[in-house]
């Protein structure tokens, strides 16, 4: 944290149990010394980078942990503005839902379906035509993929 | 516990995550619960629509505006530009099994879409890193109108403008199959495109002799078939150096070759190629004498006005004309040097005339003050033109932004004439395909300056070309 200082005043933290902060602190300690993102990172338009999910052997061990920690850690995370900590939380939860039903979403996060049976029809014949984006989406990464590996290839 | 702790996350949190997802587990976790829906579809906050937008599309903020933007670029609405995006997609897709009688509103709409589409395609500048990027826009609206076969059905009467506008800018870039059925109904275009070009009626003071609509706006029909009459005689040529660079990619702005300067907005200085074309006649007439070109178009300008349009199947307004075997066309690739001047360093062209005399009508750039770009003042230019045998024109001209954002041309070539001791001024007049400074360049008309009935008429196409080009200039019949 920058513009801080150093300080023997104590800082108080009162949304950040102390269970929570010394997982933050093992993890700040583990990822001593490594270089800082860009600042802005969260604001460039290169969110390709978001894209990606691979978490790494050490921070994948370390975030195996129950949910309620996973939430306390990412909001701990957000609220200390600890952007790595934060990514691989999101990161972390991304992976929990990618590919899942609703159904299985609902079951893994414990979410009561509060659509009735007749919203839930009209639900799925939306006009929002998501789906369709959806399919256009994984065109589109598609074509990208076989661009960049046929720029590569040159 | 009734809720687990994920929907408890705050809304930025929870939008962070999802767009870690795809778009599929998106859409699926809105279907999880009314606070899931909500937190997708119901938010104030356009962070989730904005940055899902920039995953597919350029960004709408480093587009290139001509006109002065009328909304604010704060009030762009990501989530409901992606829905337009993504249901003319659906429109153009469904388009070969639905009936287009039945859907025209939503057609309309979609070919808007896939023309702001265009309008708002990254300049293909090069980035920070010095790399020049693909248009996220135009790779998707390729795709989608390849795929679709949304442009190879015919039009209805109301979509004309707008279907030709973007086939204009596909340049029969998606044209390029060598099976039967492709090349028979390239032919059958080829020959209602020279109906349309080579017919005099289409140029009069009510259109600014060109391929212009009353209200000022550029007749894009017209162009279509002036791009189609030129581009299908280049491609007849042995070299394939000789034809302008086609395709969406190719009319981004800023694709020509550089280098861009603020006082030179449109990429005026430097080296163009140009292509002409027109009917030749010397069949019909058997004057086989190999005449220099000036000397053989005057001739051609007094032969047409005796020959009258009828001597042959009922001249150029009838199909069958174009089938004759004596008809002939001749294609000219010519190198053009252009470079800026001074209004008041103008010799022979008279901008005031046409910019002045135009503005109580709409072909001026000032009739809508408000609107234009104080960035893109009109430029004005000389220059010379050079054929296979050398030095023939001085030119001059201007380049502005018309009254619908388009980049128009006008060229006054003055052709020094050994015949009847005179010379002649040639009038062309064109549009840019595209952005500022495309490659694909502009496409138009030209014509004598008098615009007199009975004058030669015919297609031009003018594309910047490094000054490495390897020089191809020919006379081609």
């Amino acid at each position: 944290m920058k513009n801080v200082g150093e300080s023997d005043q104590p800082i108080p933290l009162p949304n950040v149990s102390s269970s929570v902060l010394k997982k933050v602190l093992e993890y700040c300690e583990h990822h001593r010394g490594e270089p800082l993102p860009a600042p802005d990172a969260d604001t460039s338009q290169d969110d390709t980078r978001k894209r990606t999910t691979d978490i790494s052997e050490w921070d994948q061990k370390f975030i195996t942990v129950d949910q309620e920690m996973l939430f306390e850690i990412i909001l701990a995370a957000n609220y200390l503005d600890i952007k790595s900590l934060l990514d691989v939380g999101c990161k972390t939860v991304a992976n929990m839902i990618k590919g899942k039903t609703p159904e299985e979403i609902r079951k893994l996060f414990n979410i009561v379906n509060d659509f009735t049976p007749e919203e839930e029809v009209r639900l799925l014949a939306l006009p929002h035509s998501y789906h369709q984006l959806i399919l256009s989406f994984w065109h589109h990464q598609a074509q990208i993929k076989k661009e960049n590996e046929w720029a590569e290839d040159r | 516990m009734a809720t687990g702790p994920l929907v408890l996350l705050p809304p930025e949190i929870i939008h962070d995550i999802l767009l870690r997802c795809e778009p599929k587990d998106i859409a699926t976790f809105s279907c999880v619960s009314k606070t899931a829906y909500a937190l997708v579809y119901d938010t104030e906050d356009q962070y989730l629509w904005r940055q899902l937008f920039l995953n597919l599309y350029d960004d709408p903020r480093k587009s290139i505006r001509t006109l002065v933007a009328k909304e604010s670029s704060s009030s762009f609405n990501w989530k409901d530009e992606l829905q337009r995006r993504t249901d003319a997609e659906m429109v153009a897709r469904r388009s070969l099994d639905t009936d287009p009688h039945e859907h025209t509103a939503e057609r309309r709409k979609a070919l808007v879409t896939f023309i702001s589409m265009v309008q708002q395609a990254l300049p293909a500048l090069p980035d920070a890193k010095g790399d020049t990027l693909l248009s996220q826009n135009l790779q998707w609206l390729d795709k989608v109108l390849q795929e679709s076969r949304f442009l190879r059905s015919s039009p209805l009467q109301t979509e004309i403008q707008l279907h030709s506008r973007l086939r204009a800018y596909i340049a029969l870039s998606h044209d390029t199959s060598p099976d039967e059925d492709s090349r028979n109904s390239l032919a059958e275009r080829r020959i209602k495109s020279r109906c349309f070009v080579y017919d005099i009626r289409n140029y009069k003071p009510g259109n600014g002799w060109g391929a212009f609509l009353a209200d000022g706006s550029v007749n894009w029909q017209h162009i279509e078939h002036l791009a189609n009459v030129v581009l299908t005689n280049l491609r007849e040529l042995p070299w394939a150096t000789s034809i302008p660079p086609l395709g969406l990619e190719n009319t981004r702005p800023y694709s020509a070759p550089g280098p861009f300067l603020d006082a030179d907005w449109a990429g005026v200085e430097g080296t163009w190629r140009r292509s002409v074309c027109f009917m030749d006649y010397r069949d019909l007439f058997g004057t086989h004498s190999p005449l220099c070109f000036a000397e053989r178009l005057l001739s051609i300008t007094y032969q047409f006005t005796a020959f009258n349009y009828s001597n042959v199947a009922g001249g150029p307004r009838n199909p069958v004309f174009f089938r004759d075997s004596r008809f002939r066309e001749a294609t000219r690739l010519i190198e053009v040097k252009l470079h800026l001047i001074e209004k008041d360093q103008l010799r022979f062209h008279e901008p005031s005339v046409e910019l002045e005399s135009s503005s109580s009508s709409s072909f001026s750039s000032s009739s809508g003050n408000a609107d234009f770009d104080p960035r893109y003042p009109t430029l004005f230019f000389s220059g010379t033109s050079r054929g296979v045998s050398g030095n023939e024109a001085k030119i001059e001209g201007n380049v502005r932004i018309g009254v619908d954002g388009t980049v128009r041309w006008t060229f006054y070539d003055l052709i020094q004439g050994a015949v009847h001791n005179g010379s002649t001024l040639w009038c062309s007049k064109g549009v840019q395909l595209g952005g500022i400074a495309s490659a694909t360049g502009i496409v138009g008309s030209w014509s004598t300056s008098m615009h007199d009935q009975g004058d030669p008429v015919g297609p031009f196409w003018l594309w910047k070309v490094s000054h490495a080009h390897p020089s191809d200039l020919m006379d081609w019949t």
